[in-house]
């Protein structure tokens, strides 16, 4: 339409009109500056004072008097921390959450987007499978993987009611307690990263879909352009939170001999009786893992918060506590 | 979306007005919301509509951008039927490629403007150009800084909506709709959100516009600015068009214009 080519004369004015509007708001700037100026005082917080220093003493205290216990060795602790089975039951932990976490991720959205699906069938069996993961201890289905191959002894590939099979191998071959770590922790992040996504997808409103399908947008588009975008950004601290949740989970793997750094550290205070000492180096281990996450996580957020009003995301670690 | 199947729909009107309401029903659950609503637009016409809170405006323009089903009646644009098709003597809802290809032509702004956040001004105009229009990336944005710099945006291209103030998210939203270049545009109370002050730069905006020769309605209580600008007036109650007619003679001394009367006098 050619229309709006006459509108690009008259605009001008309108350009005039707004700045304008702009040396109007330098002035009340200024004026604004000259108040900020004024001296303000501020209250002693002796209530955060004192509190610091009692928490400074209890702290230290604790620290203390675990440095000075007989019963903790330290070297032995220096030695295991970066031994080849802690560093290789390290890495099985690290493969363990970041794979579950992805198939929790991929599934979840899926999950998700079933969930609020107008197809009622796949509404409902979306439904279904986050109530029975959610409803069952994830001790309870880690053990169920472990030991599928009791009830499906053999995998194969054949036409049923005949005799001809094409494949056909001992489950316990294919489903090694690795992949039924992953199994298990993925399947039952997926119901959880499910509610997440779902929480995401509801927070972006109405009107932002009414506007882009009034653009001509089809849903594919909305949810691509405008919905996933800003459910990103809502989901990362959840997704975060999930994350830390998971990689300590994993350590419920060592029931099923996982070969993760919880069952290392078993299979050596199990021969050396160094318990305590073990049991710091896979705290150590963890804690290094979930504040790293914590950082990524801060990373993620400050990138997804692209036209997000100003807020001060501050120092990751200590966000929680402002 | 289950009823719309087999109700009484009213089959063809041959009517020449670029937008023509016939006898539109909508209803929430047992609620008749419009009650036959019918009215006609031409082309390059002004239509403002009036009307107390909860007469079914906004779902009257919901209605014609197909955001929400009918229920009877028909809604027609260049002679051809918005949001269902005729299938074996029965009128179907239009599946969702077929329902966007349709919106193309209709331009929408609503009353909180319903910027996109996460994009800047720039991007929120240039969106539909790119993806549904299917321009190039240069091409949309050379558009979207052109219809931009119509409303007086040229220096808020990369300014995301969270520091842009309502007067200047709306004309943004105005640019995103005009730049789809649609038959006409559809106005939800596009002032009432904003601080008093920065209503005359919206209206003047909508005036350009309408001076531009765009087909616009627009639901507004701004009284002055349906006098000045509009072709048509009309004033909607529970469900209904109970009045219309030329602005000079619906605040003039026209006959049978009693209750616009009275209602513009109730909100000034
Ligand atoms: N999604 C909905 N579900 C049920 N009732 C609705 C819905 N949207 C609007 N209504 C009802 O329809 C009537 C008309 O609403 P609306 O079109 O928003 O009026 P207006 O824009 O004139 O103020 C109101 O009574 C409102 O409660
Ligand atoms: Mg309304």
């Amino acid at each position: 339409m050619g229309d709006m080519k006459m509108l690009g004369q008259r605009g001008q004015k309108l350009i005039e009109s707004s700045q304008e509007k702009r040396t109007h708001n330098t002035a009340s700037d200024e004026s604004r500056k000259s108040y900020e100026e004024m001296p303000v005082g501020s209250r002693r917080k002796y209530g955060q004072i004192l509190s610091g220093i009692i928490a400074t003493i209890l702290i230290a205290a604790v620290m203390v008097s675990l440095y000075r216990n007989h019963y903790i060795n330290h070297s032995t602790i220096a030695h295991y921390l970066f031994s080849a089975p802690i560093l290789s039951g390290l890495r099985v932990t690290i493969e363990l959450a970041i794979a579950a976490e992805v198939v929790g991720i991929v599934f979840g959205i899926v999950l998700a987007l079933a969930r609020q699906s107008h197809n009622r069938v796949w509404a409902i069996l979306s439904w279904l499978y986050i109530w029975g993961f959610r409803g069952t201890p994830l001790l309870v289905q880690i053990i169920f993987w472990g030991n599928i191959a009791l009830l499906f002894p053999h995998l194969a590939v054949r036409i049923p009611g005949t005799s001809i099979t094409f494949w056909s191998v001992h489950t316990n071959s294919v489903v090694t307690p690795f992949l039924a770590a992953i199994l298990a922790l993925g399947l039952n992040e997926a119901a959880y990263q499910a509610e997440v996504f779902r929480g995401g997808l509801l927070a972006v409103g109405q009107g932002q879909r009414d506007a882009a399908l009034a653009l001509g947008m089809h849903n594919w588009q909305v949810n691509r352009y405008i919905v996933f975008p800003q459910a990103l950004r809502i989901v990362i601290p959840p997704t975060g939170n999930q994350f830390i949740s998971l990689l300590k989970a994993s350590s419920l793997v060592s029931v099923i001999a996982g070969g993760d750094l919880l069952s290392q550290v078993e299979n050596i205070y199990a021969t050396n009786y160094k318990t305590i000492e073990l049991l710091i180096v896979a705290a150590i281990w963890y804690i290094t893992l979930t504040s790293v996450t914590y950082v990524g996580q801060h990373f993620l957020e400050v990138r997804a918060s692209r036209g997000a009003p100003a807020t001060k995301l501050g120092n990751p670690m200590t966000r929680g506590l402002a | 979306m289950k009823q719309q199947e087999s109700t009484p729909f009213d089959l063809g009107n041959g009517s020449q007005s670029l937008l023509s309401v016939h006898k539109v029903l909508k209803r929430f659950g047992e609620k008749t919301i419009l009650d036959e609503v019918s009215f006609e637009v031409e082309k390059g016409q002004v239509f403002c509509l009036l009307g107390p809170s909860g007469s079914g405006k906004s779902t009257l323009l919901r209605c014609i951008d197909h955001l929400e089903p009918i229920h009877g009646g028909e809604i027609r644009l260049n002679g051809e039927r918005l949001g269902y098709r005729e299938r074996r003597g029965k009128l179907v809802a239009m599946n969702d490629r077929e329902a966007s290809k349709m919106r193309m032509h209709i331009g929408m702004v609503f009353q909180h403007f319903n910027l996109f956040p996460h994009l800047t001004a720039l991007e929120n105009v240039a969106l539909a150009p790119r993806q549904v229009k299917k321009l190039n990336k240069s091409d949309a944005e050379a558009r979207a800084q052109e219809v931009l710099a119509t409303v007086g945006l040229a220096e808020f291209f990369s300014s995301f909506p969270s520091q842009l103030s309502g007067g200047q998210q709306q004309r943004v939203a105005i640019a995103r709709a005009v730049v789809m270049e649609p038959s006409v545009v559809l106005f939800d109370e596009p002032t009432s959100a904003l601080d008093p002050e920065l209503v005359g730069e919206v209206l003047l905006a909508m005036k350009r516009l309408a001076e531009s020769g765009m087909t616009m309605i627009i639901v507004s209580h701004e009284v002055g600015f349906a006098r000045d600008v509009g072709d048509m007036v009309a004033l909607m109650e529970c469900g209904r068009i109970v009045e219309s007619g030329p602005p000079h003679e619906v605040f003039g001394k026209g006959e049978g214009f009693a209750r616009t009367r009275e209602f513009v006098k109730r909100i000034i």
